[in-house]
């Protein structure tokens, strides 16, 4: 038995080479597009007080996500199909 | 589309108000807006010992009393209203009617209203009027008392200095409007929209979750709590701009964690702002754009605000037709953004 956390994003015209994921600390940030990687450099030193960014002009786009207690965040996986991220995040075993 | 055909501008004569005027008769002209100066001799009241105390219960309440300072006689307010057209015309008026008002009361931000009011204006222009008696700068009182009364939108503009956007030269590249996802709201993402259509300005949507006052309630697991409100935050943010703005125009929405105006300052400063637009009096109290959050970001911004007026009730997010079918396509996660799940047992 465990625990999972799904995560999907909606991001048209966007690869999965435009996409960054980083864990840091408790939370899952997720960047796109030079003005997403901009926000998430500004996120990872310190700046957090900006939790979702997006901008249709230049299709950037930021967002940071709190991780429950209990996830594996070494087993964190991400598919991107027709514009749409989906981020999984499996929790730890109960019985390890 | 907003309508300001009739703009007041308040002037105190002095080089703020200046800055004041300049921003009113360039809105004007971007609006095809009559304007009318509007400068108030301000009589002080009497000293307190000649009238003793209103309502003492030993003092029977004293019949109204004249003010301390006498009218000025017909020769002195033609000479006050030379004063004051010398005053606008130093400014760019060319192309724009002009009127040039001089009224004497007691209070100032009471005549103010009154005038717009009795002019039917659509926006008052003020200088922010800031000033630092206290330990903390505050909105001038003139600039606060027509903020709160105001039966129109209200432009509040910041005194010149190096680093202050003046539409004047540079126009509105760049507007940001903070919304507090009320119903107010609405109305002021639909001016800031308008506005930048017209300008080809750059649009930024705010929204900022405020917690510090739940955290004593809600340490124990602040993290979930706001967690909990910061996703339907975004969730509300994309949809209201979603239904306001549309899908397709270039607009950029920004959530944000922290003291509102504190956020909306901030981010006005990173995103360049050349204006800053909010709701005004929404109840909303400390929300970004109501009342409270509005004033302390005039007091401090670094650019115009405008405080737009509700004036008619609009549909509420919720009972929104387009967003109810879109959302019935709409995978369950949500279309917009993205949806973290909570966890889930296989």
């Amino acid at each position: 038995m465990q625990d999972q956390v799904i995560v999907r994003v909606d991001l048209p015209d966007t690869t999965a080479a435009d996409v960054m994921m980083q864990v840091h600390q408790t939370r899952l940030l997720i960047a796109a597009g030079p003005a997403g990687a901009a926000q998430l450099l500004k996120h990872l030193e310190g700046d957090g007080h900006v939790v979702y960014r997006r901008d249709r002009r230049t299709g950037g786009f930021f967002r940071s996500v709190l991780l429950p207690d209990g996830v594996n965040v070494d087993e964190i996986k991400a598919t991107m199909h027709d514009g749409v991220l989906v981020v999984t995040a499996p929790g730890k075993d109960r019985d390890a | 589309m907003p309508d300001f055909s009739r703009v007041l501008c308040a002037v105190d004569l002095t080089d703020p108000s200046r800055r004041a005027l300049d921003c009113a008769l360039w809105w004007a002209r971007q609006h095809g807006a009559d304007v009318s100066v509007l400068h108030v001799r301000h009589l002080p009241p009497p000293p307190a010992d000649s009238a003793g105390i209103a309502g003492d219960v030993t003092t029977p309440a004293p019949e109204p009393v004249p003010v301390a300072a006498p009218l000025l006689t017909p020769d002195q307010r033609a000479e006050r209203l030379l004063e004051l057209e010398a005053f606008v015309h130093d400014a760019r008026t060319d192309g724009l009617q002009v009127e040039v008002l001089l009224d004497e009361e007691a209070t100032v931000a009471g005549a103010i209203l009154a005038r717009a009011d009795a002019l039917a204006a659509d926006l008052i222009v003020i200088g922010a009027g800031t000033h630092t008696t206290s330990d903390h700068p505050a909105l001038g009182r003139v600039s606060a008392g027509v903020l709160a009364g105001a039966p129109c939108s209200v432009l509040v503009v910041p005194p010149p200095a190096p680093d202050v956007a003046n539409p004047c030269i540079g126009g509105v590249n760049r507007i940001m409007c903070a919304v507090s996802l009320s119903q107010a709201s609405v109305h002021a993402l639909e001016c800031a929209a308008s506005l930048a259509g017209q300008s080809a300005a750059q649009l930024t949507v705010v929204h900022v979750v405020e917690f510090f006052s739940e955290v004593a309630a809600l340490a124990y697991d602040f993290d979930a709590h706001r967690e909990a409100r910061l996703q339907p935050a975004c969730d509300e943010l994309v949809a209201l701009v979603a239904m306001v703005v549309g899908r397709h125009r270039p607009v950029e929405e920004i959530v944000a964690q922290g003291t509102a105006s504190r956020e909306i300052l901030k981010l006005a400063v990173e995103e360049s702002a050349d204006l800053i637009v909010v709701s005004r009096g929404s109840g909303a109290g400390a929300r970004a754009g109501g009342r409270h959050t509005g004033q302390a970001v005039a007091r401090d911004a670094r650019c115009a605000v405008l405080f737009v007026h509700a004036e008619a009730p609009v549909p509420m997010l919720d009972q929104e037709p387009l967003h109810g079918a879109e959302r019935r396509d709409a995978p369950a996660s949500g279309a917009h953004g993205l949806t973290p799940q909570e966890p889930r047992r296989r």
